[in-house]
């Protein structure tokens, strides 16, 4: 009862306020931060995405291999490759059967292949580096 | 120390101008007071039971009730207005801060019995251990003793008024409040909780970002994407293309003398034995851009 005292009406009521405010605020919070994590999975997803494709089609070292790999398991010695900044080329001199089988292999790896040009005897494509 | 103040009824009261803390001491004439032997020990049971007591004197509507333990199962109990102690309060001009406590009168002096007593001409008895007011028109030819408020030693028994509402005492809304206080605690608590939750996504989003070397904006990110996924779809395209074109020369056992792909076109170079039906197998599927027949040689350029 001195001055000190506060109304214990007053108190309530203000008590009443401030949890209709928290509760609002809650709310809202909740609501965003669902809406948030929605669209941060989102994100997400997208960077993995972004990262598989870049390292299939993207990745020049990833890309090379593929090619040598291809060409080391035909025993190919007569493949010519010239690798620029932005292009693997590969010229193969050598009979139908071995090119189909390098054609064959090549068509089955993740390359991205920008030129091919198949003849009886020779095998000429290039592989774009991004 | 602070002043006290004796307040007896409506009509006997000055208009009050300190702003000073005051205790406030009832005068008979503002409660009723009995003795009541109640076989009941707890006090939330007593204040049930205290209002039924006193409905056997007086309509106790409006009433408010206090009790102090004499001894075992014999107490004191008072009976007030609420209404109309704030009502003398707020005639006298007397804001409820200035007030430290209020008392009752016949807890703060010590009367003897058959005494009479008098302040400010309105006479008091004290009989069989309770304090009454005496009518005003009886003659009183013995002398009186004078109340002098100053000379009280206040008791520890004292009431609080409730001016907030008739509805809800202070002690529900003081609890009430003090719950409310804690919901409100734990939402806002919960609220960061949010804030933080989100903002550990959004720093592995960043390390991901960062490990991965993704562009800053998004909208950067999903064009490049959309790069990715055309290198893709044109790969795509041409395996399938390439795929058709030689199963057919393998069926028809048409010779295949050169395959060329660039810029999604593919250039056959075949024999040129059965023009027709290589033409219309390749057009099921596919756009000929171009188709040109030289000695034996059938060259027929695709869209892919």
């Amino acid at each position: 009862m001195n001055k000190f005292d506060i109304n214990p009406l007053f108190l309530l009521m203000s008590t009443i306020v401030i949890l209709m405010i928290s509760i609002i605020s809650l709310n809202k919070s909740s609501v965003n931060k669902n809406k948030n994590i929605i669209n941060i999975n989102k994100n997400i997803e997208i960077i993995n995405k972004y990262n598989s494709l870049k390292n299939t089609w993207i990745n020049a070292k990833k890309q090379e291999s593929l090619v040598n790999n291809i060409i080391k398991q035909q025993k190919i010695r007569n493949a010519n490759i010239l690798i620029n900044k932005d292009k693997i080329k590969v010229i193969i001199n050598s009979n139908p059967k071995v090119l189909h089988r390098v054609i064959n292999k090549l068509l089955n790896k993740k390359i991205n292949i920008i030129k091919l040009k198949l003849s009886k005897n020779q095998l000429v494509f290039e592989v774009g580096l991004l | 120390m602070s002043r006290n103040v004796l307040i007896q009824n409506k009509n006997s009261i000055n208009l009050f101008d300190v702003k000073e803390e005051v205790n406030i001491i009832l005068c008979p004439t503002l409660y009723s007071v009995r003795f009541f032997d109640i076989p009941i020990e707890s006090n939330s049971e007593l204040k049930l039971v205290i209002p039924n007591f006193f409905e056997d004197f007086f309509d106790i509507e409006g009433y408010s009730f206090y009790h102090i333990k004499l001894e075992k199962y014999k107490y004191m109990c008072f009976a007030y207005k609420q209404d109309e102690i704030l009502e003398i309060l707020d005639k006298i001009n007397l804001e409820l801060k200035y007030i430290k406590k209020i008392y009752f009168l016949q807890n703060e002096i010590n009367f003897e019995n058959n005494i009479i007593y008098n302040y400010k001409e309105i006479k008091y008895i004290c009989s069989d251990n309770i304090i009454v007011p005496m009518p005003k028109n009886i003659n009183i030819n013995s002398n009186c003793t004078e109340i002098n408020t100053e000379e009280f030693s206040l008791s520890k028994y004292n009431i609080f008024l409730n001016k907030s509402s008739k509805y809800i005492d202070n002690t529900t809304a003081y609890i009430l409040s003090f719950i409310f206080i804690m919901f409100s605690l734990f939402n806002f608590y919960k609220i960061n909780a949010n804030g933080t939750e989100v903002s550990i996504y959004e720093q592995k989003i960043n390390s991901l970002k960062q490990k991965y070397n993704v562009p800053s904006s998004m909208i950067q990110t999903k064009s490049i994407i959309n790069e990715y996924k055309d290198i893709e779809n044109s790969y795509i395209e041409f395996l399938n293309a390439f795929e058709y074109i030689l199963k057919y020369r393998e069926s028809s056992n048409t010779l295949l003398k050169s395959i060329e792909y660039k810029n999604n076109r593919i250039i056959l170079n075949m024999n040129n034995k059965n023009k027709v039906n290589i033409e219309r197998h390749i057009q099921k599927k596919y756009k000929i851009l171009n188709s040109r027949a030289f000695n034996d040689n059938l060259l027929i350029e695709i869209k892919i």
